[in-house]
């Protein structure tokens, strides 16, 4: 729906709807009287009302006869949720004491909403306050609307309280409950809904005076429902028509079904048609059979038309909106409101003040036969006071006899109001009498100030886009004009083209800068001479054909050919001729104009044979195929006859590395020859155009002449400023090297060099890295070896010899003596060390060539691993306290694991004699390093050899003392370098020591 | 699990022989070993092939004890063409050798052993492949 302040049905619309919605909630009221239970009952209006008044919550407390507090709340929610509904509650509740008389007019909003309205109405029954309604809202403005709706529901509330007494006693005077009924049939009479009921069978026992109203016709008390409604002609909203022992009413009562707003369709005796909307509810008595019916009927008919004219003002802009011509959107809308509102005519009316005339536009009719009105006429003759262009009025006229120019008799034109004036006018109009209602006036009204400005819109912007139209063309035009003289004065004046005028029988009769440029001859050697003289023998023909063209009219357009100039040279250029004509249009000459394309030629041919050339060395594997490609590059671009590269070598000298037609003698003789110094920063090109005319040595001259070279170019190879050889172009005869010329042979240089270099670097660079990684194969393959070898080979005697010690101790010992035993003894212990060296010193060299990948390592799973790999380390050795959580830390499992293993055997090793070792690991986290603490109650280092101990072979206590390889600690050392990490020590050298190994900390 | 009363101990050191001899008696009494000194002999011996072609005199063991480091074919090799030739893939292994590399035992483990046992060889070690033959041959050690 479009809410729009200035649709006057707008207020009128909302209003009406809002009571019909209010108005059917409460109508299901009757409901809540057939709930046996006073608690249901409650909670039932407690939903209602809420529905109806629209709280956020709605509140009832009602105090049974018995003295129990009954409760009913609801919440106006978008989906019903039971928590939210109870959160609201308790907040109501805790700001509102329903004990109380007097209740707040407002209370804080939850979660710092803004304040709630509360609108509360006490529940009054045989002269007691026995309850309280509460409604709560945010911020609302109608409130006494809401209060008198809760009015009727605490109305509803007595009644059941009522009820609930009447249960409790159940011998209660009758005449009590009849008053109760009689109050409660007064007020159904007041209620602005008809209702009516009917007992079992279907017979009517009750029904207020609305339905009478709304029907047109009264049931008689009794009468059978099916016979009184057989009077109407009703239908549902799918269009089918309902027989009288078929209305909702009947088929509730028989099925037992309830209806909630049913729209119905309902024609009255008098002819009078009206749409109801009916909620129909079955009575059910305590043995839960039927015992009546109840039917609350609303009617809707004004909200419907409100409705259908809002949606059909919607849609008409809608799609007034998509539109961007303007008679397009106009026609649109008078044919389509035409329709609607059922006239003979629609037309917009454009008033023009000055003149006291509108303009009839857009106009529809309903026939061709009705006469137009469109065109320009005086307002009266459009049946219009002459103060509708002052006053916002709306004209409505139902019936009038007025002379207009077509035949008017009733009609309405609403104006478009713009600065405090009326600008248009929106007219429907018919010949018949007609008594216009509001929602007419107002569809008419919403129609103008919707579509007018549409209608505007369309009409500024093509305004707007004629305009830039014809500006674009004006601007073209004068563009093309100043382009044109343009070119014709650069043609003529300054153009490299040659520009000739040639009579028709092929006679030269003019000759600009650019002819004598072009072909040598100065304008008065020429003028007057035939054309042919610019001809190659062998064209001679191509120039009476020419001119044969233009004498027919025709022009010749970039004809590629070739002239002579007067040296004698050919020249390539592209010809366009136009013929001449004379005031009166006869041809009599022709203009030339021809553009020499040999530069350009040669310019594709050298940009060309560049392009191949960069993308062959690039592309190029080796050496001698970069040197073959430049030189390829060099004698198609710069046409010498012969070329050669040479490069320094070793020795610094430059030797040939490719060349092309010199001989082995020249090359030989020249070698080494060089027009620069070695170190030169920024050797220049140096040429020779005439080998016969320059300064050189007299024998070099004498070399160079016999290998037939008239001319030559020396250009500098260099890379990062440094010469690194030359190309050399080589011309048979003398040659004027052309600046461009030399500066292509210089790009071609500057990318051979770089080719040159980069290759070279990148062969010396595979070279050196080739060597170096064989080496080192190598060395490593050794060392796997050699490692290999100890492992096997310097362990097995060691080991042997222990077994023939452990083999006599066992089978001979008993025939020793105790000396002879504990050499024995000793024996065994050295060989048992020097197995533990020779392992250790396997260990450290693992660790300096195993590849070593850093992956996160769970501290917490792996120190107690490591603590129950060995014995040493068992709670009947040791007590380990582990400050857990561990982190995570980025290293190499197996070489943390020798780490921590060696550190905690040293740990639990070097205490003194009868102590019970003690060992603490914690962490802690710096940055992103974590730092593992092995903290021991054992001998502790004095700070002077704690920079000894990490050391190979570095043992601090004496070796009978405790024992040890002294590598362990140089294990540690090598691992944690390995693992990018550090280790160290603290200790006082008395209390202890505190061991730590640091290492990046794993990222989560 | 058929009670070991065949071994075959493939050692080439001398040294290596005798603790082996000294180990296995006290815990494999019941069984008769033989020796043979290189890996082809090894090979020949399982194969049935000469100078091991009566099997009355070198019958099929129940179980290998095989050393890495063996003249002509490693230990590893031996290991290997036993898995790969069909007669012979179920052949019992154990690995007794010097080395405790890692790469070895990773070999060894992938070629498929029954164990690998890291000299010197003692009676603990070799208890468990007798357990069920041995009992009275660990009462007696």
């Amino acid at each position: 729906m479009i809410d729009s302040p200035s649709a006057p049905t707008h207020d009128h619309d909302v209003v009406l709807r809002r009571m019909a919605r209010d108005l059917v909630a409460l109508s299901t009221l009757p409901a809540i009287w057939l709930s046996p239970e006073l608690g249901t009952s409650v909670q039932n209006l407690a939903e209602v009302l809420c529905t109806a008044v629209r709280a956020r919550l709605l509140y009832v407390r009602l105090r049974s006869a018995a003295g129990a507090v009954c409760e009913g709340s609801a919440a106006h929610v978008m989906r019903r949720l039971p928590a939210l509904t109870e959160r609201l509650r308790q907040h109501v509740l805790q700001h509102i004491n329903v004990n109380a008389d007097q209740f707040p007019d407002s209370i804080p909003g939850p979660d710092g909403e803004e304040r709630w309205s509360v609108v509360a109405s006490p529940v009054a029954f045989a002269g007691q306050i026995r309850g309280v309604i509460l409604a709560c809202t945010p911020g609302r403005d109608d409130r006494e609307y809401t209060r008198l709706l809760l009015h009727a529901g605490a109305a509803q509330a007595a009644i059941l309280l009522q009820r609930d007494e009447s249960e409790l006693r159940r011998f209660a005077q009758a005449s009590s409950a009849r008053e109760q009924e009689a109050r409660t049939e007064k007020i159904m009479q007041l209620m602005p809904t008809a209702i009516c009921a009917c007992d079992a069978h279907g017979c009517v026992t009750f029904f207020n005076r609305r339905l009478a109203d709304l029907l047109g016709a009264a049931p008689e008390i009794g009468e059978a429902w099916s016979a009184f409604s057989s009077r109407f002609r009703i239908r549902l909203a799918s269009g089918s028509t309902v027989a009288a022992d078929n209305t909702p009413l009947m088929v509730a009562l028989r099925e037992r079904r309830s209806f909630r707003e049913q729209e119905l369709e309902i024609t009255r005796p008098d002819g009078q048609r009206f749409y109801g909307s009916a909620n129909i509810e079955p009575m059910v008595d305590r043995a839960g059979d039927v015992s009546g019916v109840i039917m609350v009927l609303q009617d809707i008919t004004g909200t419907k038309r409100a409705m259908r004219h809002s949606e059909f003002l919607a849609r008409l802009t809608q799609e007034a909106a998509l539109l961007t011509e303007e008679a397009m959107i106009a026609t649109t809308v008078t044919e389509q409101v035409a329709h609607e509102l059922g006239v003979e005519r629609c037309y917009f009316a454009e008033l023009d003040r000055r003149s006291g005339s509108a303009r009839v536009r857009y106009e529809w009719r309903r026939g061709d036969d009705l006469p137009a009105a469109t065109g320009d006429h005086k307002l009266a003759e459009l049946g219009l006071a002459p103060s509708v262009g002052e006053k916002a009025g709306t004209t409505v006229v139902n019936d009038t006899d007025a002379g207009t120019v077509v035949p008017l008799r009733a009609y309405v034109a609403a104006p478009y109001i713009q600065n405090d004036a009326t600008t248009a006018l929106f007219v429907v109009a018919q010949s018949t009498t007609r008594q216009w209602s509001h929602e007419d006036i107002a569809v008419l009204e919403g129609v103008v100030a919707r579509v007018w400005p549409l209608v505007e819109r369309a009409r500024a912007s093509a305004a707007l886009q004629e305009r830039t139209r014809s500006l674009e063309q004006l601007l073209t035009r004068t563009r093309a004009a100043e382009e044109a003289s343009r070119r014709l004065a650069s043609l003529v004046e300054s153009s490299d083209d040659a520009i000739i005028g040639v009579t028709l029988g092929g006679t030269i009769t003019s000759w600009n800068g650019g002819a004598e440029r072009m072909f040598g001859y100065y304008p008065d050697e020429i003028i007057g001479q035939p054309v042919t003289q610019l001809l190659p023998a062998d064209r001679f023909d191509e120039e009476p054909a020419i001119l044969h063209r233009i004498s027919r009219g025709e022009h010749i357009d970039h004809y590629e050919t070739v002239r002579r100039r007067k040296n004698g040279t050919l020249i390539d250029i592209s010809l366009s001729v136009s013929p001449i004509k004379d005031g009166d249009g006869r041809i009599i000459a022709a203009s030339k104009i021809a553009r020499d394309v040999t530069a350009r030629r040669r310019a594709e041919a050298r940009q060309h044979a560049l392009y191949e050339m960069l993308a062959s060395v690039n592309r190029a594997e080796a050496l001698p195929q970069i040197y073959e490609v430049a030189l390829d590059a060099i004698l198609r671009c710069q046409g010498a006859d012969r070329a050669s590269i040479l490069l320094y070598d070793d020795d610094n000298v430059m030797r040939f590395v490719a060349w092309r037609g010199l001989s082995d003698d020249y090359r030989r003789a020249v070698e080494g020859h060089s027009p620069w110094n070695p170190t030169e920063p920024n050797p220049r090109p140096v040429c020779l155009p005439d080998v016969a005319a320059a300064h050189l040595d007299p024998a070099l001259r004498c070399v160079i002449e016999k290998e037939g070279i008239g001319a030559v170019a020396f250009i500098p190879l260099t890379y990062e400023n440094r010469l690194i050889g030359k190309f050399m172009l080589y011309h048979d005869a003398p040659h004027p090297f052309a600046d461009d010329e030399i500066d292509l042979v210089k790009a071609i240089a500057s990318q051979v060099a770089f080719a040159i270099e980069r290759r070279k670097g990148a062969q010396a660079l595979e070279v050196l890295i080739n060597e170096r990684t064989a080496s080192l194969r190598e060395a490593i393959a050794q060392m796997e070896e050699f490692s290999y070898s100890v492992s096997h080979d310097l362990r097995s005697p060691v080991r042997a010899m222990r077994g023939y010690a452990e083999a006599l101790l066992q089978d001979y010992g008993v025939r020793l003596d105790d000396d002879g035993r504990e050499l024995l003894n000793r024996i065994q212990r050295n060989g048992l060390r020097m197995d533990r060296l020779i392992q250790d010193l396997l260990t450290y060299s693992r660790l300096t060539r195993r590849e070593i990948k850093l992956e996160p390592v769970s501290l917490d799973k792996l120190v107690p691993e490591v603590l129950q790999q060995y014995a040493e380390f068992s709670p009947e050795h040791a007590d380990f306290d582990l400050k857990t959580p561990l982190p995570d830390v980025l290293a190499h499992e197996p070489s943390l694991t020798q780490v921590l293993s060696n550190l905690l055997s040293n740990a639990v090793k070097f205490v003194r004699p009868g102590t019970r070792p003690r060992v603490r690991i914690r962490a802690e986290t710096k940055l992103d390093h974590v730092r593992l603490w092995i903290e021991d109650n054992g001998i502790g280092i004095k700070p002077e050899y704690q920079h000894r101990l990490f050391g190979m072979f570095e043992r601090i206590h004496p070796e009978g003392k405790y024992e040890g390889t002294g590598i362990g600690l140089a294990i540690v050392r090598k691992a944690m370098e390995r693992m990018n990490g550090h280790a160290g020590v603290e200790s006082d050298g008395v209390s202890g020591s505190r061991f730590w190994i640091q290492l990046s900390a794993a990222k989560p | 699990m058929n009670p070991i009363t065949q071994v075959l101990v493939v050692e080439d050191n001398e040294d290596d022989v005798f603790f082996m001899r000294r180990a296995l008696a006290g815990v494999a009494t019941k069984a008769a070993t033989q020796y043979v000194s290189d890996g082809q002999a090894a090979l020949a011996y399982l194969r049935g092939a000469a100078p091991f072609d009566d099997r009355r005199q070198f019958p099929n063991p129940h179980l290998v004890f095989l050393d890495l480091k063996l003249p002509f074919v490693n230990g590893l090799e031996v290991l290997a063409t036993i898995r790969h030739d069909p007669r012979l893939r179920n052949v019992r292994v154990v690995i007794l050798t010097s080395s405790s590399e890692e790469r070895d035992y990773r070999q060894a483990e992938q070629l498929g052993i029954e164990a690998y046992l890291v000299k010197p060889p003692t009676r603990e070690m070799l208890q468990p492949f007798f357990a069920s033959s041995g009992t009275t041959a660990s009462a007696n050690a």
